[in-house]
């Protein structure tokens, strides 16, 4: 009789099944190419010579958006992608369908989370991107850190067509943060300029004027005599990990600061502003003007409700932060430019809205962008909304007329309105903001400063600590910044 | 005649052969159908992408569009990168400094519940485990609150502005301080489980043969924990190496990462995945795995040694 066929090993089942499953997902999921309509690089995971790599991920020649009237009367639907969380557009929807009633008969607009964080959306862009476009937004957010990468990469077309007709009314700082290498290549829907906020009270006690303070040695001087005369508080606050937009708002003051050039030659230990930039920061935690505790950090807020520090160099976002923290505080808060020395430059530049070249609804995109963001009612709403200046010069005359009438709307509580920028700074805020706004330079990012800026930090951080000498900071920075980068401009 | 009824019986025979045959295939596949989803899904989604992880730490790839073949290029930087290092070492230092008072106390907990000295056991079982029920952010952020300088608890308490959470020395004790507070309970269960499954007969003989308490607990009931034990560091090593959430909740601000001087080396792969480079992510990714089967290694022969003895 013949034997039992043997049975199936369960070793080999396991090992079959292993090589087998391993073999079709490494086939099913090697990086592919996004198909564009334009000439993005291909992506098939083959041994490519360096030469050859440089020349297939060199920036290519970005998608020019048609600007044929579609029928855009149509019912459309288009996506917006943000992050924190979609419940944070329904006001936006909403206060943009009560601007533009016609415009919200045919145009829906649909929101889509794109995480806690930005970083969070660029990845799923980065995934979205990867799985071939389909599943982008018509239109996404993102700080102008981001633009030359997704600028390169053929996901924000040209529209310096379709731009035309605004780009006389865009205040500067505005065309800067919507533009790359000269073409404009979304909407600016937020230029961050430096504002300084400072204690009226407390300054005038101390007998100082923002306005006189010109030089780094100024500077000194006053936080010096804020402290002698103001004992329980300091002119500023900043720790030995200073926050991450402290970099770009020291480094945008100059215009020829830049890390590495486009051959991929880094620059930055010879470059005398980095050094400064490390050097101020050092010197105005050692010289002992700074409350020393971070930005956000949990005795942050309290230690301004306390009155501990006394002004922020900041970002003009922060406007609608202080009431919140110091609410009792009403009436005494100014705005001011910041020191002469260092006013030129911003807080990471602004923020964008960009239409995605893999849209198939670019017009009506273009259309709602265009409607909350460069005319002036929608610019308004926008600024009542969410306290962010208009970018354009006929949305800033227009609210600058409307804030002296601005009544409480009917759905906000009266705590609420009586801490409203307007009511807690006085009517008059707004002018200074747009004074900043002139002073707008952006930092010239290429498509790796989220890698540049831990890299930086870090050094400067070893720098303040007394860790690393100023050389080796410099050093560091860009023996670690060569090594783990690369070259900048290619990802 | 005799030779057909022979034939009948063995084409019976042969029928019935082949009907065992099929029912013991169908038997031995049946375990392997059972146990198919798991297998799919762990082949599917985390055996397949890990392969895939490992192919791309080769190239330098931003999640999309071109790669570029790197071969080793991404591991060398990897290797040669200070920061790298540092947070390596902060790992390997919050292994080890929450650990071992950790497992210390856990299991001394275990003992002393499961012996008679203690009454109402079942109020401190649930006591001893709760902190293990708190989410980590949530932990880390009353931590937070607790630890601050100027208006945390503590120095509230204290009379005092000790910068717990801004100066990096202190601020990785704290670090240490929360797994220790978060992980007690979780061990101490486990060892209780151990504790529980131990033969008491063994110890009534222990106590006949007039051995003392201290003596039972370290020649009687540690090794016959030891399979428990080497569990528990084990797998408590694993998840510190990967530990993310409580230095970075605890010190980090406003979503940023944490000060690379108590950064975890998970830290190094998020930043990679943050700025499109995957290739290195994978590659810093790949180097951790060998660092944990190489602690994990250690410590089998750690124990094998001792059970050897």
């Amino acid at each position: 009789m013949k034997k039992l066929d043997k049975k199936i090993n369960r070793r080999e089942f396991v090992r079959l099944s292993a090589l087998g499953a391993g073999a079709a997902i490494l086939a099913a999921c090697a990086p592919k190419a996004v198909e564009t309509a334009t000439s993005l690089p291909a992506a098939q995971p083959t041994a490519v010579p360096a030469t050859q790599a440089a020349a297939a991920s060199a920036p290519t020649a970005l998608p020019a958006a048609t600007a044929a009237p579609v029928a855009a009367q149509q019912a459309t639907t288009i996506t917006w992608e943000s992050w924190g969380g979609a419940d944070r557009f329904t006001p936006f929807i909403q206060t943009f369908g009560k601007t533009y009633p016609d415009t919200a008969k045919w145009l829906t607009i649909k929101a889509v989370s794109g995480g806690a964080q930005d970083a969070d959306m660029y990845q799923q862009l980065r995934v979205a991107m990867a799985a071939g476009g389909e599943e982008l937004p018509d239109i996404f957010e993102a700080n102008l850190s981001a633009v030359p990468e997704f600028a390169a990469r053929g996901l924000l077309p040209d529209l310096s067509e379709k731009m035309k007709p605004f780009l006389a009314d865009l205040v500067p700082g505005a065309l800067k943060v919507a533009s790359y290498k000269g073409k404009i290549v979304a909407i600016p829907s937020q230029v961050k300029s430096k504002v300084w906020y400072y204690r009226k009270d407390l300054f005038q006690n101390a007998g100082i004027d923002p306005a006189a303070i010109k030089t780094f040695d100024d500077l000194i001087a006053a936080g010096k005599g804020f402290h002698e005369k103001n004992p329980d508080s300091y002119i500023m606050n900043l720790s030995s990990q200073p926050a991450a937009y402290w970099y770009a708002e020291i480094l945008s003051t100059w215009d020829d600061v830049s890390f590495a050039d486009e051959t991929g030659k880094w620059l930055v230990k010879d470059n005398a502003h980095v050094s400064t930039m490390m050097d101020w920061m050092k010197q105005i935690i050692d010289v002992g003007i700074a409350y020393k505790t971070d930005d956000w950090s949990s005795d942050w807020q309290p230690a301004v409700a306390a009155g501990k520090i006394g002004s922020f160099l900041i970002g003009s976002w922060m406007t609608s932060f202080i009431p919140q923290f110091a609410p009792d505080q009403k009436d005494k808060w100014g705005l001011a430019l910041w020191p002469d020395f260092m006013r030129e430059g911003s807080e990471a530049g602004g923020s964008i809205e960009g239409i995605s070249s893999f849209s198939k609804n670019m017009d009506a995109a273009f259309e709602f962008c265009s409607d909350f963001w460069l005319k002036p009612e929608g610019a308004v709403a926008w600024w009542q909304l969410t306290g962010l200046a208009p970018v354009t010069q006929s949305g800033q005359d227009a609210l600058l007329k409307q804030i002296p009438t601005m009544q409480k709307p009917a759905d906000m509580k009266d705590s609420d309105w009586a801490v409203a920028p307007i009511n807690y700074y006085g009517k008059d805020f707004m002018n200074t903001i747009f004074e900043s706004m002139k002073h707008v330079k952006v930092f010239p990012y290429d498509m790796s400063f989220s890698a540049e800026l831990p890299i930086l930090q870090h050094h400067t951080e070893a720098y303040i600590a007394g860790k690393e000498t100023l050389a080796q900071a410099l050093e560091g920075t860009q023996t670690d910044m060569q090594s783990q980068i690369g070259n900048p401009y290619k990802i | 005649m005799t030779v057909t009824i022979s034939m009948s019986a063995d084409k019976t025979g042969i029928k019935s052969q082949n009907k065992l045959r099929k029912k013991m295939r169908g038997d031995s596949l049946v375990p392997y159908l059972f146990i198919s989803p798991f297998l799919i899904f762990f082949l599917g989604l985390f055996l397949g992408p890990a392969f895939y992880s490992l192919y791309l730490s080769f190239f330098r790839y931003a999640g999309y569009g071109a790669s570029t073949w790197v071969g080793l290029g991404n591991y060398l930087a990897v290797l040669e990168y200070p920061v790298f290092w540092t947070e390596i070492w902060n790992t390997v230092f919050y292994w080890f400094a929450h650990a071992v008072p950790m497992m210390v106390v856990a299991f001394g907990l275990a003992v002393l519940v499961n012996s008679k000295l203690v009454r109402f056991k079942n109020i401190f079982k649930p006591l001893i485990f709760m902190p293990q029920i708190i989410a980590t952010v949530v932990a880390a952020l009353v931590f937070q609150n607790f630890f601050g300088t100027q208006y945390g608890i503590l120095n509230r308490i204290l009379g005092t502005e000790i910068p717990w959470l801004t100066d990096m020395n202190l601020a990785r004790w704290v670090i240490v301080a929360l797994l220790i507070w978060r992980g007690l309970g979780y061990w101490f269960v486990i060892f209780l489980a151990g504790l529980t499954s131990i033969n008491p007969e063994v110890m009534e003989a222990a106590t006949i043969d007039g051995v003392s308490v201290w003596q039972r607990l370290a020649y009687v009931t540690i090794p016959l924990m030891r399979s428990s034990l080497l569990f528990a560091f084990v797998v408590d090593g694993i998840v510190t190496m990967r530990l993310f959430a409580e230095p970075n909740v605890l010190v980090g601000k406003a979503g940023a990462l944490a000060s690379v001087e108590v950064a975890p080396v998970v830290n190094l792969v998020i930043e990679n995945i943050r700025s499109a480079r995957f290739g290195m992510a994978a590659a810093t990714g790949w180097s951790l795995f060998i660092l944990i089967a190489a602690i994990s290694w250690f410590q089998f022969r750690l124990f094998q040694q001792e059970e050897d003895k």
